[in-house]
C-alpha cells in the first residue's frame, strides 16, 4: 500500500483541499508528509483515500526572480497523479534572469515555490502593473498564464516571441504582434479565461 | 488528396468504424471470445480483471448490438469499475485525408470539455486521459500534424502523447484516433451515445472543408450553437452550466491551429510555422528516467536487445500466468522496445504485456 501510494504521489504536486501541495512521501501506517506551497510549511497527516486530487489548474508562466519560466505538462505514460519532473516541461524564454538563471530554474523545478501557486490560480499583474515593474526589472514579467513581457520590449506567447511593445505602452492594444500572430490579441483583450473570437482568419 | 490508409501502404482502408476496449475489475468475470469480443489481460488492472476488446473494428450500426452482447455475457458477474478502469474508443481514420484528420482533431479539442464532463467529471485531470488544458504538451504533436500533415503523424514520439484524452499515437499504430475519456462502465446506452458523438464529429469533419472553416463557424455563433451544429440532436446530452466558459478556454488553447493550417499553405509563412513548433528553447526538460533492469543472468537490458522468455513468474499482481505458459521456452525471440520503472517491466515488440525482467534471458551476440 505504502509503495503504491509513493508510486502515485511522492515527489509530485497535487491538490489537497484545493491547495497545491508537494507530496514528500508516505511512511508506515499510511502516514503522509507533504509541503503546502501556499504557507510554505510541511505537515504530516494520516492518509485517507481521495485526499489528494490531480491538479486541474494549469501552471503556465511563472513569475520568478524578476523573470519568467513557462511550465506545462506532457501527456506522457507515467504513473504520477500530479505534476512531477517526469511529466513537466520547463521553458526559459530568451530573457535576462537578474537573480541567476540556474537558481530561478531550480526554484521552479523544486515544485515547492509559492510563485507556482500564483500561476495555478491565475494571479498575475495587470498590463500597466507589469509595465511599472519593468521600469526596474531587467528580466521579464508575465501578465497571464500564456503571455509575458520582456524588459527589452518583446512579448512572449507560451514558448515563442510574438510581438513588441514600446515603453510608452499603456494597454495590450499597444502591442504590435508580428506577422502571423495578430490573432493572439483576442486572447489578451478578452483575457485568457474568457477568450472569444473577435476576428476572422 | 492522399488518405491515411495510403500512408500505411494499404490499397483500401480497413473496414469498420469503431473498436472499443472496456476494462473491468470484479468477481466471477467470464472470459468472452465470441460475439465480436476478445478478452485480454491488462497489467494496469488489479485482482480479477479483464479488458474486453472488439476482435476487429465494426461499422457504427453494429456497436450497440455488440455492447449488448457483452452486457448479457457479464450479467451474472460482479463488475467493479474502479478508477483504474476505463472505456477506450478507437475511431477508424484510414479513409480520411490529411485535412479531415485535422478537422476531427480540431473539432474534438473545441468540444473536449463537454465531452469530458459527459464521460465523468472525475476524469478531468485524470493521468490516463489528460485534457489539453491538463497537458498542453499535446499541442507539440498536434502542431506537428497541422504543419507537416501525415509526415507529422509519423514523427509523434511513442509514449509522450499516449495518455492524452485524444491519443494521437494510435494514428501511427492503427490508423485510428483513440478517445480515452470515458470512465469504466458497461452502460450500453451511455457508451453508445458517446460513440455516436464521435461518429458525428467525424461525419462533420468529412463535410467541412478545413480547420479555417471550423474556426470561422465557431466565430459566427455561440459555443452551444456550435456544438449543436456539430452534434445535432444529441448535443443537449453534453450541456452543463459552465460549458460556455469551458469551451472558450478550449478555443483559446487551440487558437493557433487554424492559423498554422493557413500558414503552412503559404511557402513564406510555412517557414515561420515550422519555427514556431521547434521548441529549441526548452532547456530544462527532464528526460524520463530509463529503468535499469537485468535479466535472469544479470545482464542489463538495452533497447533493441533480442530476448527469449525463459521463466514463468508467479506474481499475484499479474493475472497472466496462464498466458505466460504459452511463451515460456517456446524459442521465439522478441526485441526489447524499452524498460519501464513503474511497475518494473520490459516492453517487448509485438506483445501486449510488460514482462518482469527476471522472466527473460537476453540473447547477446555469440549466444545464438
Amino acid at each position: 500500500m505504502v509503495d503504491d501510494l509513493n508510486q502515485l504521489y511522492r515527489d509530485s504536486l497535487v491538490l489537497f483541499k484545493n491547495r497545491p501541495v508537494y507530496v514528500e512521501g508516505f511512511f508506515d501506517n499510511n502516514i503522509v508528509s507533504y509541503f503546502d506551497l501556499t504557507d510554505q510549511r510541511s505537515r504530516v497527516k494520516q492518509y485517507e483515500e481521495g485526499m489528494f486530487l490531480p491538479p486541474t489548474r494549469r501552471i503556465g508562466f511563472v513569475n520568478i526572480g524578476q523573470s519568467v519560466i513557462y511550465v506545462y505538462r506532457n501527456p506522457v505514460r507515467k504513473y504520477k497523479v500530479g505534476y512531477s519532473l517526469e511529466n513537466l516541461k520547463f521553458s526559459l524564454p530568451d530573457v535576462r534572469f537578474p537573480f541567476n538563471r540556474t537558481a530561478a530554474k531550480e526554484r521552479v523545478m523544486s515544485l515547492r515555490c509559492p510563485e507556482i501557486v500564483d500561476s495555478m490560480f491565475g494571479r498575475y499583474p495587470s498590463f500597466p502593473e507589469a509595465m511599472s515593474y519593468l521600469e526596474t526589472f531587467s528580466g521579464a514579467c508575465a501578465i497571464d498564464k500564456q503571455f509575458a513581457l520582456g524588459a527589452s520590449g518583446v512579448v512572449f506567447y507560451r514558448t515563442r516571441e510574438v510581438g513588441k511593445f514600446k515603453r510608452t505602452a499603456e494597454s495590450v492594444k499597444d502591442i504590435t504582434f508580428s506577422e502571423g500572430n495578430e490573432h493572439l490579441i483576442m486572447l489578451l483583450e478578452n483575457t485568457y479565461e474568457k477568450a472569444t473570437p473577435i476576428v476572422r482568419v | 488528396m492522399k488518405k491515411l490508409h495510403q500512408l500505411f501502404g494499404y490499397e483500401r482502408p480497413k473496414e469498420g468504424d469503431f473498436g472499443i476496449e472496456i476494462e473491468v475489475e470484479g468477481n466471477n468475470l467470464v472470459e468472452v471470445q465470441s460475439g465480436g469480443w476478445t478478452s485480454v489481460k491488462d497489467g494496469s488492472l488489479r485482482g480479477e480483471s479483464y479488458e474486453y476488446v472488439f476482435s476487429e473494428p465494426v461499422i457504427r450500426e453494429k456497436v450497440k448490438p455488440q455492447l449488448e452482447f457483452l452486457a448479457k455475457k457479464l450479467h451474472k458477474s460482479e463488475l467493479n469499475f474502479s478508477f483504474r478502469t476505463s472505456v477506450h474508443v478507437h475511431m477508424n481514420m484510414m479513409d480520411c485525408t490529411e485535412d479531415q484528420v485535422m478537422n476531427v482533431i480540431y473539432l474534438y479539442l473545441l468540444l473536449e470539455e463537454p465531452f469530458l464532463t459527459y464521460c465523468g467529471k472525475e476524469r478531468k485531470g485524470n493521468r490516463f486521459c489528460l485534457r489539453l488544458q491538463d497537458a498542453e504538451g499535446l499541442m507539440d504533436a498536434v502542431n506537428m500534424i497541422f504543419v507537416y500533415g501525415f509526415k507529422g503523424i509519423q514523427n509523434i514520439n511513442r509514449d509522450t502523447m499516449r495518455y492524452a484524452s485524444i491519443n494521437l499515437e494510435a494514428l501511427v499504430k492503427y490508423g485510428s484516433l483513440e478517445f480515452r475519456a470515458m470512465h469504466g462502465n458497461l452502460d450500453v446506452q451511455y457508451i453508445d451515445t458517446w460513440v455516436e458523438a464521435l461518429y458525428r464529429i467525424r461525419k462533420f469533419a468529412m463535410e467541412i472543408k478545413d480547420p479555417i472553416d471550423i474556426y470561422n463557424l465557431y466565430a459566427q455563433m455561440s459555443p452551444i450553437d456550435f456544438m449543436e451544429k456539430v452534434l445535432g440532436d444529441i448535443s443537449k446530452t453534453f450541456t452543463y452550466p459552465r460549458i460556455v466558459k469551458d469551451m472558450q478556454k478550449s478555443f483559446s488553447l487551440s487558437i493557433d491551429l487554424p492559423y498554422i493550417y493557413r500558414d503552412k499553405n503559404d511557402p513564406k509563412k510555412k517557414k515561420k510555422a515550422i519555427k514556431d513548433i521547434n521548441f529549441n528553447d526548452v532547456v530544462a526538460n527532464i528526460p524520463p528516467p530509463v529503468a535499469r533492469l537485468y535479466d535472469i543472468n544479470g545482464n542489463e537490458f538495452r533497447k533493441g536487445d533480442i530476448v527469449q522468455i525463459k521463466e514463468k513468474i508467479e506474481d499475484a499482481e499479474l493475472n497472466w500466468e496462464e498466458e505466460m505458459d504459452e511463451f515460456v521456452d517456446d524459442g521465439a525471440e522478441y526485441v526489447v522496445v524499452r524498460t519501464i520503472n513503474e511497475p518494473d517491466g520490459v516492453e517487448l515488440d509485438g506483445l501486449p504485456w510488460l514482462f518482469p525482467p527476471k522472466s527473460l534471458v537476453i540473447r547477446r551476440r555469440g549466444e545464438f
